[in-house]
């Protein structure tokens, strides 16, 4: 690398650069600022639309260590040992046990005055919950859009999930109940036991967990499933911030409690549903951000191209009058450096400064989950690298074709 | 100092072979300055060409200060012109984007001249040819003769071993051509070799010797025993 080649080389294009049009630097960097936003922000909503159910799954439903039956298993058989375990160790913030039971959800049945009538059912599960601790686990009570959350003394009565209702579902979902609210009385059929409750909250989010179920006091649903304390179905621990979930997975896995439990961190209870979306999104939003990149690239080619075409009779005097190749060579580099790095700064600007915090406030409504802006710093660190590297690459190649062009045939124009 | 020998040139002009110069031999000593003239196609152009690395001869060889310049590589070649070759084109062949202080501290940055050594070298060059209030102003910004001084004080700012002129007042008018003479003049009573390329007899006849070309050969070289 020849220090003089490279000053030189500066000399011209920070001159070219300064004294070019202001329209076109203009145009370019605007060019490279969107190429940047296109690689991060299509795959960041991609990814964004899948971290956030994935994170709402976390925050509503499993916490960071949850408990299920193993396959051949009804229930978590020493429910009680493990929620002591877990509710003892200094990292846990707050542990829930939750009892389920299939049940039949049947409305307005007394309109019903001939048999050939249809039944207003749906089917949901029916769990049972310690409010108190549930609250603590998952904010179930922030999840309330329409009545109250359930006490610890209530009897007959129940949190309802949105999705069960016709007036919160799609036009075309079937298995709602009609004109249910707030106080309405419902049936739950369970086998050949029948209870009357009240819905006494509506819950409303977009983790189909949550959504599709009804919730009940644990003691009066225990009651009625004739169900153990000690026989849940799921348990649920959130823990302290910076506590590792693994590390309390494998303390709980090591007090000899899985003979009918599966214990497992957050993401093994989500299954490799959301990985694989996450990863076929992320290949999705790449293959959409390198196509950009290739327009890019292209755009930039072309640019430095023309440039360096109508300039070749410069470029043959340059030769002529002993400035190297090397020289003119990075003249182009630098230039070429320079519209990546200022369009980049400008996308980062825009991507920081604007998008992250509009989609923080204003989520994308998707009808699984409000979709943020996931952007890593590692991220958009590698992307500025890619965008600079390939604009570098662009800018370089054309340079080269003219400057090997014969000297004069360069001045003279041939 | 320069010795050219059996320089021959052909072209080849869709697939028809035409020779433009036919063998010649030529010699400058150091501080002439010499005149090539001749009609349009004579071949004086290509010979300054082939004299100064521009371009390679068919057959022949240069010889400049006992370096035989034509085995030097494209590379050699380049950092030959830039310490010994001074260039002065017809049309001036400023870079337009930078200014004339600019365009003449640019080969001396890339001899490894510092910044600031380069800039007081220009900025006295651009003074001894009367643009000392021009420095800073852009090639679109002067007129032709300001130009044509600019792209002299390039030229030899670097104190070149030769210059080579190429039609240096065919753009100007005659008190320009007249300014441009003189400064050349006033360059080689100072020791610098020059080789001119021209049409314009009465400025060849300002010259120590006036070789002309016809068809590819020297036809005549007329030599003076002092600058007129």
């Amino acid at each position: 690398m020849n220090t003089v080649d490279i000053k030189v080389g500066y000399f011209l294009a920070y001159r070219q650069i300064k004294r070019s049009s202001y329209w076109i630097t203009t145009l370019i960097v605007f060019i490279m600022s969107i190429t940047f936003l296109n690689l991060v922000v299509v795959s960041g909503i991609l990814v964004g639309l899948i971290s956030a159910s994935s994170d709402d799954f976390r925050t509503r439903y499993s916490g960071d260590v949850f408990v299920e039956p193993k396959a051949e298993y009804k229930y978590i058989d020493n429910s009680k040992y493990i929620y002591d375990i877990a509710s003892n160790l200094p990292e846990v913030s707050a542990v829930s046990m939750r009892y389920l039971e299939s049940v039949e959800l049947e409305a307005n049945y007394k309109r019903l005055v001939t048999s050939n009538m249809v039944k207003d059912t749906s089917r949901s599960t029916l769990t049972g919950i310690d409010p108190v601790l549930e609250d603590k686990v998952t904010g179930l009570s922030n999840l309330i859009v329409e009545g109250e959350y359930l006490s610890s003394d209530d009897t007959n009565q129940i949190l309802i999930g949105s999705s069960l209702l016709e007036q919160y579902s799609d036009a075309f979902e079937e298995s709602t109940l009609e004109n249910i609210g707030v106080g309405s009385k419902i049936r739950l059929n369970i086998g050949d036991i029948s209870q009357e409750v009240t819905i006494k909250g509506i819950v409303k989010t977009k983790t189909g967990e949550i959504s599709g179920r009804v919730f009940m006091e644990q003691k009066q649903m225990r009651n009625i499933t004739s169900r153990n304390y000690d026989q849940s179905n799921e348990i649920a621990i959130s823990l302290k911030s910076l506590a590792d979930a693994d590390n309390i997975k494998n303390f709980i896995v090591d007090s000899q409690v899985d003979k009918s439990a599966l214990v497992q961190n957050w993401e093994e209870a989500q299954g490799s549903f959301f990985k694989d979306l996450a990863s076929t999104f992320a290949i999705l939003g790449n293959v959409i951000g390198v196509t950009g990149l290739g327009v890019a690239s292209i755009t930039i080619f072309i640019v430095i191209f023309i440039n360096a075409i109508s300039r070749k009779k410069f470029i043959g005097i340059m030769k002529g009058v002993g400035i190297s190749g090397g020289a003119i060579r990075y003249s182009y580099i630098f230039q070429s450096f320079f519209y990546a790095s200022i369009g980049t700064a400008l996308g980062l600007l825009i991507l920081y400064g604007l998008l992250v915090p509009y989609f923080a406030q204003n989520p994308i409504n998707f009808p699984f989950s409000d979709g943020i802006l996931a952007v890593s710093a590692v991220g958009t660190i590698w992307r500025v690298g890619l965008l600079v590297i390939t604009t570098l690459i662009a800018g370089f190649i054309p340079a080269q074709l003219i400057i090997r062009k014969n000297t004069l045939d360069s001045i003279l124009g041939r | 100092m320069l010795t050219a020998k059996n320089i021959v040139k052909k072209f080849d002009n869709g697939g028809e072979e035409t020779t433009i110069l036919k063998g010649i031999d030529f010699a400058v000593k150091t501080g002439q300055f010499v005149a090539m003239v001749g009609r349009s196609g004579a071949g004086k152009s290509t010979l300054m060409y082939i004299l100064s690395l521009l371009d390679q001869p068919t057959e022949g060889s240069v010889e400049i200060d006992g370096v035989d310049v034509g085995k030097l590589s494209d590379k050699e070649a380049v950092d030959f012109r830039l310490n010994n070759f001074g260039f002065i084109f017809q049309e001036y062949a400023l870079l337009p984007e930078l200014t004339a202080i600019e365009n003449v501290v640019l080969p001396l940055l890339m001899r490894g001249e510092k910044k600031q050594a380069a800039y007081d070298i220009s900025t006295k060059i651009l003074g001894e040819v009367g643009l000392s209030t021009k420095l800073h102003n852009l090639p679109s910004q002067l007129s032709g003769g300001e130009q044509q001084r600019v792209s002299i004080a390039r030229a030899v700012a670097h104190k070149p071993k030769i210059i080579f002129a190429d039609e240096p007042t065919a753009n100007l008018d005659t008190e320009n051509s007249t300014e441009i003479m003189n400064i050349f003049l006033r360059l080689n009573h100072n020791g610098q070799t020059i080789i001119m390329v021209t049409h314009e007899l009465e400025y060849a006849e300002l010259t120590h010797r006036i070789v002309e070309l016809r068809d590819g050969l020297i036809i005549k070289d007329k030599k003076f025993s002092s600058l007129k």
